[in-house]
């Protein structure tokens, strides 16, 4: 590849790797890592092509030797606020941290290697090869729309900085000269044309891997991806444990799939509840912690036949069909002082379907009435929530049908407190975070009732403490809440939620913590996919007479992960498809060609400037020019062409020696001195014959089609 | 300068290509073979320039010098440079006339009409600038009075390449002050043999006749700023000569006074060819001798073997010629 090409195809190089590194990041949910990462390349590749240039070389130096001090930097003991926590990131999730090792080693070593390879004459464009591949690959385990969007806008910049280039290096110095205007029009022209033939190859290029694993459903790619990516370790809330420790760290996004359901109501699954807070940590009570096993309700009616069916032994339809039939369905009967009034509430049916290992419990929108499923090993506890004992293994699917709360706001802002029935500690407080209370009075002592102090309390949080996944450790003998407060002032859901919880309590608020997950995520069959980064925390506030309401104080989209903008790119982009995206290719395959073309001639007609013209056909002069015109033409169909730095005269020398019959030389000799004439001689002078060259031209214009240029 | 308003007459360029068809093959009498290099250097003569020629010893610079002065009827001077050249060896000094009782200027061997510098490169800089200043005033000035040079006035300035020791080579600003720049080399096998049978028994040189009188010299020089050049090629010349400042091998390209230079040579040539326009061949054929020592090319790309001729050759070759429309 010529010099100026190198140039943008380093640019396309980096870019995809950039992206690559992107997604892969985006996906494993490392996104410090992932920024660090892609700063450090981004500068890399930058210093690499301009290294030529001084500063740009010292620049290179600089970024390599702040790579190698920000991995030093991290290893460091209680970093305040770590960019790249690699004790963190190998903890979490050794398979996926050796996945983007290698992403990272191969960007690295093709950014290595291409700085290498400038000497050697190899296409750099070589390296965006293992950028698009992992570009597929991450397609694969990501549906994501920003995917494609990001590739295409990387694709639309370099692309067109390489046909740029490429169309620069190939006019001469010489021709460099010619008008400004026109040569940029061409250029672009043909830059246009470049780009729209490449854009539509991109998207099966990116896409190749995926075409490539046909047929996968969801639910299959849920699979391949836990294969990869799982790990055994409990990364604290989101697994519903059984305590929650506020400490310092990284939170996780995963986005291994944890579950689908199908409901019709969208919103906050509860999954476990929390009422002590003490050192940091939240955890259940022995008050609440008691359960009793589920009782068992009218078994299905064909159940137990099926049952002795099976034992018979049958082939695995039968098996199986008989095994759905097996599901029980368990009442809790919830004693009615703990559910809200019947005219505020609402019952809620959803199915889930795991796709993975899940503690036990049973996870639903507000409480559970009834439990359809095959496990046998369900309780319940004091706050009416159901558990089973062991976790639930993927292809489990159970129904829940549940009441939740539907209570107007300006109702609830009226409500007045109340203690629950129900026995817990749902004022504690712990002592080391008594100094909340006076700020607790500052932010909500004139509100009157639970529900407008809680809101007093979750605007304050949002004004004054920014959401974020990495959250500062607090000093080992300062309270976290104390600590997010008054100086750390980042967090995320479990500290929101948790100082809300601590503010309300401070009031005399019974508020009690709530783990579960987020319903956000719609997919194309219409179930809700849960992910592990939907795991959310939030709080419940007990009112008169509506009883516990859930209250979040979570500002954004109330996810630790997952941009909005993502998810509505997603829902644009599931409107637009498969309809619109025939559309586009077929618009993209028009402009094609029109680009192309426009290119094309922009080209000739700056090359061919000197010999094509468009003569005034009235005059002498012009009909002259014109037979000189169409004799070139007809001669350059012939194998003999005119070059663009030949005058006439040097013309008619080459036309002597090709070994045309005798009488087209003689008449191109001819129509060379009247071509002359009527170009070059002033204005007072004779007028050419033009109807002499007329005859001239078409004399040389009998020459046969079948001659050859000997 | 102005461009002549009327027309030449188709007997005025007659007249004029003859002549100068004449003057040509006089020389030719004398210089075997080159002649390209004969009709260039007429044509210099024709646009009131200035001739470098960068040679050999001993290929006949000198006689291209004398038989030019012969065959136009003026007087030939020659000058040695040598370093201990003084500038008033070159114009002229006062000496004490003890009869008159007076300094009287002898003219220096300036006042002739075809005047032969020979090694010009290696007077020290003081003395080249004195010949310089006097090719481009065309009068010497001593005492406070004003000495006008002859017309026309001829400068042959002669570049011996071989040695450069002891030399003071012309920087690129005088240079440009020639008007081309000509290599003769030395002659074919055949040509050279011809030159052996002419000079057997006695110079050729000695029956060179003028041809034309200075005078009508004049003439024809004033015709030459007649020649009719058309907008689109005074357009060529300007963009040739932009592409040498833009080509990216060349450090320093043509000036304006190079552009001047050419579009003059290529009116005289197509004179000489008995045209009354220019065409782009005329600008193609004396291209090279206009503009490759005006430009300098970068130093990191001699080691390439990128040369200047070569340069000169490629801008011609991938400038677009005008085919023009009225």
């Amino acid at each position: 590849m010529r010099g100026p090409q190198r140039v943008p195809a380093a640019v396309a190089a980096a870019l995809a790797s950039a992206c690559a590194v992107w997604e892969a990041g985006r996906v494993l949910g490392l996104e410090p890592f992932t920024r660090a990462s892609l700063s450090m390349i981004a500068l890399g590749y930058a210093s690499a092509t301009m290294a030529h240039w001084w500063p740009v070389a010292a620049i290179r130096a600089l970024v390599l030797a702040a790579l190698v001090g920000v991995a030093f930097a991290a290893l460091r003991p209680n970093p305040p606020d770590p960019i790249l926590d690699c004790a963190q990131v190998l903890q979490q999730k050794s398979g996926a941290s050796i996945l983007v090792g290698l992403v990272f080693a191969v960007v690295f070593l093709s950014f290595v290697a291409g700085t290498y390879l400038r000497g050697r004459r190899v296409p750099m464009v070589a390296t965006a090869v293992p950028a698009l591949s992992i570009y597929g690959l991450a397609g694969v385990f990501t549906s994501g729309f920003s995917l494609q969007v990001s590739f295409s806008g990387f694709l639309f910049a370099a692309v067109y900085a390489m046909a740029y280039e490429h169309l620069l290096s190939q006019s001469t110095p010489a021709t460099g000269s010619f008008p400004p205007r026109r040569s940029a029009r061409s250029a672009l022209g043909l830059a246009a044309g470049y780009l729209a033939l490449l854009l539509p190859l991109s998207f099966p290029l990116a896409s190749l891997s995926q075409r490539m694993t046909p047929g996968l459903t969801p639910a299959e790619r849920d699979r391949l991806r836990r294969t990869l990516f799982s790990t055994d370790d409990d990364p604290g809330y989101s697994r519903l444990s059984e305590t929650v420790s506020l400490a310092g760290g990284m939170r996780t996004t995963g986005e291994q799939a944890l579950m689908r359901v199908k409901t019709t109501t969208p919103g906050l699954l509860r999954g476990r509840i929390y009422d002590v807070y003490e050192r940091g940590c939240w955890s259940q009570s022995q008050l609440i912690e008691t359960s009793i096993p589920l009782g068992d309700g009218p078994v299905g009616r064909r159940g137990r036949r099926a049952a002795r069916r099976h034992a018979g032994g049958l082939d695995a339809s039968d098996a199986r069909e008989a095994a759905r039939e097996e599901r029980r369905r368990y009442f809790t009967h919830p004693p009615r002082h703990s559910r809200p009034p019947q005219e505020h509430a609402r019952r809620v049916t959803q199915q889930m379907d795991l796709l993975g290992r899940v503690p036990g419990s049973v996870l639903c929108a507000g409480i559970p009435l009834e439990v359809i499923t095959t496990r046998e090993d369900l309780t319940v506890d004091v706050t009416g929530l159901v558990f089973g004992k062991t976790d639930w293994r993927e292809g489990d699917t159970y129904t829940v049908v549940s009441e939740v709360p539907d209570v107007p706001e300006p109702l609830l802002r009226r409500a007045p407190g109340g203690q629950p029935p129900e026995e817990g500690h749902w004022i504690q407080i712990p002592v080391s975070v008594a100094p909340v209370r006076e700020l607790a009075l500052t932010i909500a002592g004139k509100e009157r009732t639970p529900y407008a102090r809680a809101e007093a309390i979750a605007d304050y949080l949002r004004a004054h403490c920014r959401y974020s996944l990495s959250v500062p450790s607090a000093p080992r003998d300062e309270d976290p809440i104390v600590h997010f407060l008054t100086t750390g002032r980042k967090g995320a859901c479990d500290l929101f939620a948790g100082a809300t919880a601590v503010l309300c309590r401070a009031l005399g608020i019974p508020t009690r913590l709530v783990t579960g997950y987020l319903l956000t995520e719609l997919d194309d069959d219409g179930t809700y996919l849960v992910r592990e980064r939907d795991a959310h925390a939030w709080v419940e506030i007990y009112t008169e007479p509506y009883g516990w309401i859930p209250f979040d104080p979570t500002p954004g989209n109330n996810t630790p992960a997952g941009s909005p903008s993502g998810r509505e790119w997603q829902a644009w982009w599931s409107k637009l498809s498969p309809r619109g995206l025939t559309f586009l290719a077929e618009a993209l395959l028009l402009g094609i060609l029109g680009a192309v073309v426009a290119g094309a001639r922009g080209k000739r007609r700056h090359e061919d400037a000197s010999i094509r013209f468009r003569p005034r056909a009235s005059d002498a002069h012009g009909e002259t020019q014109h037979a000189y015109h169409q004799a070139c033409r007809h001669l350059a169909r012939r194998g003999v062409p005119r070059q663009v730095g030949q005058t006439a005269e040097e013309y008619l020398a080459v036309v002597r020696e090709s070994g045309l019959p005798e009488e087209i030389r003689v008449s191109m000799e001819a129509l060379t001195d009247l071509f002359e004439q009527a170009c070059y001689a002033p204005a007072g002078s004779a007028l050419p014959d033009a109807g002499r060259a007329r005859v001239l031209a078409a004399t040389i214009r009998k020459l046969p089609r079948r001659w050859k240029r000997s | 300068m102005n461009h002549a308003t009327e027309p030449l007459s188709d007997v005025d360029l007659q007249a004029l290509a003859e002549k100068t068809t004449r003057i040509v093959n006089e020389i030719q009498t004398v210089i075997i073979g080159k002649a390209k290099a004969v009709r260039l250097a007429v044509v210099t003569l024709l646009c009131n320039g200035h001739l470098l020629i960068e040679d050999i010893p001993g290929v006949g610079k000198t006689m291209l010098g004398r038989a030019l002065a012969r065959s136009v009827g003026g007087s030939f001077k020659r000058v040695q440079f040598t370093p201990d050249l003084l500038p008033a060896d070159v114009t002229g000094t006062a000496i004490f006339n003890p009869k008159t009782a007076e300094f009287e200027f002898r003219p220096g061997p300036v006042f002739g009409n075809v005047l032969l510098a020979d090694e010009v490169n290696r007077a020290t800089p003081k003395t080249q600038s004195s010949l310089l200043e006097c090719m481009e005033e065309g009068q010497v000035t001593r005492d406070g009075v004003t000495y006008r040079l002859p017309h026309p006035f001829f400068v042959i300035g002669t570049e011996n390449t071989t040695e450069s020791q002891g030399t003071f080579p012309l920087p690129l600003a005088q240079l440009d002050r020639f008007l081309m720049r000509l290599s003769l080399g030395y002659p074919s096998n055949e040509e050279e043999l011809l030159l052996l049978e002419r000079q057997m028994k006695r110079h050729p040189i000695e029956d060179v006749k003028p041809v034309v009188t200075p005078e009508e010299v004049v003439t024809l020089q004033e015709m030459v700023t007649s020649i009719h050049i058309e907008r689109a090629l005074r357009e060529y010349v300007v963009k040739l000569v932009d592409a040498t400042r833009r080509h990216s091998a060349i450090h320093f390209g043509a000036s304006p006074r190079g552009s001047l230079g050419l579009m003059r040579a290529s009116q005289a040539y197509a004179a000489t060819a008995g045209r009354t326009y220019v065409i782009p061949d005329d600008i193609k054929a004396v291209a090279p001798a206009v503009l490759t020592h005006r430009i300098s090319l970068k130093p990191e790309v001699r080691a390439r073997g990128i040369t200047a001729e070569g340069t000169v050759e490629e801008i011609l070759r991938t400038v677009p010629v005008p085919v023009l429309r009225r």
